[in-house]
């Protein structure tokens, strides 16, 4: 039995064309695909593989995090240990800028090793058939885009992320270098840009960390508490908690309080 | 660049001219069959996304490597093939293992299309049996039979995918035929069966 029967080749041919994403689904996973390239482009060579691994969206904003705010990936690992990890990008990661740019050569030399050139050969002759069926019948099967798509074109997704991200960046920056203070007008700065951006998330997460150095007391603990309620299981969480904790030993102590021994 | 048959992005590039193929091109003519593609091959739904976010991911990378001597879209499936078998690997289940599980997560199915509901739900109910009778192929020869049978692609362009030689292709595609029309003949049995 080389071929198909007609009950077979009707359940075939309703199957092609039938199951498409929606335009949401293609918006989706596009920004997704991007935003790990911005990712790979913002993180450091020692928190890269760590994102590399990393195969769901929500991971890869993880991973941003950690990008941003540097140094964390001990707790990315983490994160990264309940996520099935990614089957080609899990080695070194070479910093990047993490503007899109399809024509920029990318290293992944971790990923599958793909022979161009396809050698023909001769097939039987069913298969031969086909293909000279289907070069008449089906002249749309190749893909076919009109020029103006293949133009570089700007990728709005990655590229509404870029701005955040550069603000967030320098606000780590500052922390890094000892100016929590400056650290805050960044995001305040960020705030006055973006609003609750797509980063809001890590923005708190250096706010917290900022207030905790710069403001040790109540108001940074609450901050940090809040972040730490609302998103517990986020990689910066351990970041945020030890920032915090030392501020709070640092806070009692300048009260009179030894740590532990509180009533 | 637009080649003579007007194919912009297969086009192979000039002599001398470094082109490589837009990633917002690429991604808009090969979602369709990627995704397609991707659940066809037994990834369940709820993990489609991360699969398809992997290929294009990966062919984001790679796309200034692609020299244009390969159809593109071979070349994307060529990725797609080890992103799903590296699936297929992780889930420690075979291909379609989750049909079942996934019959009522077909509410994607031509959601773009105008279509009557009459024909949706024929289209659910082909998807559905299809699925099932997939699930009875092994990977091989699933990955063979998809390649060829829904998208078309020819014992050599399969060939390069799977990385086999094209006598086998054939072999695997004429074993995957009939498996599938003996279970298509096993699930109609049953359902005559079933209604009397």
């Amino acid at each position: 039995m080389n071929d198909l029967g007609p009950e077979a080749r009707s359940i075939l041919e309703a199957a092609r064309g039938a199951e498409v994403p929606t335009r949401a689904d293609r918006q989706r996973i596009k920004h997704a695909v991007l935003l790990r390239v911005a990712t790979l482009g913002a993180v450091s060579t020692t928190a890269g593989g760590a994102v590399a691994m990393s195969l769901a969206t929500k991971v890869t904003v993880a991973a941003l995090t950690v990008a941003v705010l540097g140094g964390g990936s001990a707790s990315l690992l983490a994160w990264k240990a309940h996520t099935p990890p990614a089957p080609v990008a899990s080695a070194r990661t070479t910093p990047r800028t993490s503007r899109v740019s399809p024509a920029r050569p990318v290293a992944a030399p971790e990923a599958p090793t793909v022979v161009e050139e396809p050698s023909p050969k001769p097939g039987l002759p069913e298969m031969r058939r086909r293909e000279v069926a289907r070069s008449e019948a089906r002249p749309a099967e190749t893909v076919s885009v009109p020029v103006t798509e293949v133009t570089p074109a700007p990728v709005p997704a990655l590229n509404s992320l870029d701005p955040e991200l550069a603000v967030l960046r320098q606000a780590q920056e500052d922390l890094r270098a000892g100016l929590p203070a400056q650290a805050l007008r960044r995001l305040a700065e960020y705030d006055r840009r973006f609003g609750k951006g797509a980063l809001d998330q890590e923005r708190r997460a250096i706010e917290a960390i900022a207030l905790c150095q710069v403001h040790p007391g109540p108001a940074a603990q609450a901050k940090a508490e809040r972040f730490l309620r609302v998103v517990p299981e986020s990689p910066l969480a351990e970041r945020v908690r030890s920032a915090c904790k030392k501020s709070d030993e640092i806070s009692k102590q300048s009260n009179g309080i030894v740590p532990g021994r509180e009533p | 660049m637009r080649s003579p048959a007007g194919n912009a992005i297969e086009t192979a590039p000039l002599p001398g001219c470094a082109w490589v193929p837009d990633f917002d091109a690429v991604y808009e003519a090969h979602l369709d069959f990627v995704w397609r593609t991707v659940r066809r091959m037994g990834v369940r739904p709820a993990d489609t996304d991360d699969v398809v976010q992997e290929v294009f991911f990966v062919v984001h990378r790679r796309l200034a490597e692609f020299e244009g001597r390969a159809q593109l879209k071979t070349w994307v499936f060529k990725i797609l093939v080890h992103v799903v078998r590296h699936y297929w690997r992780t889930h420690q289940r075979k291909p379609g293992d989750h049909a079942a599980d996934d019959l009522a997560e077909l509410q994607t199915l031509a959601a773009d299309h105008e279509e009557s509901p009459t024909a949706r739900l024929e289209r659910v109910e082909a998807l559905r049996v299809l699925d099932g009778l997939l699930a009875r192929l092994d990977e091989d020869k699933r990955e063979v039979f998809v390649l060829a049978e829904i998208e078309q692609m020819t014992a050599a362009e399969i060939a390069e995918i799977v990385e086999a030689n094209v006598n086998t292709v054939s072999s695997r595609l004429r074993a995957a035929r009939q498996e599938f029309e003996k279970a298509l003949l096993r699930y109609r049995a049953q359902e005559l069966r079933r209604q009397s």
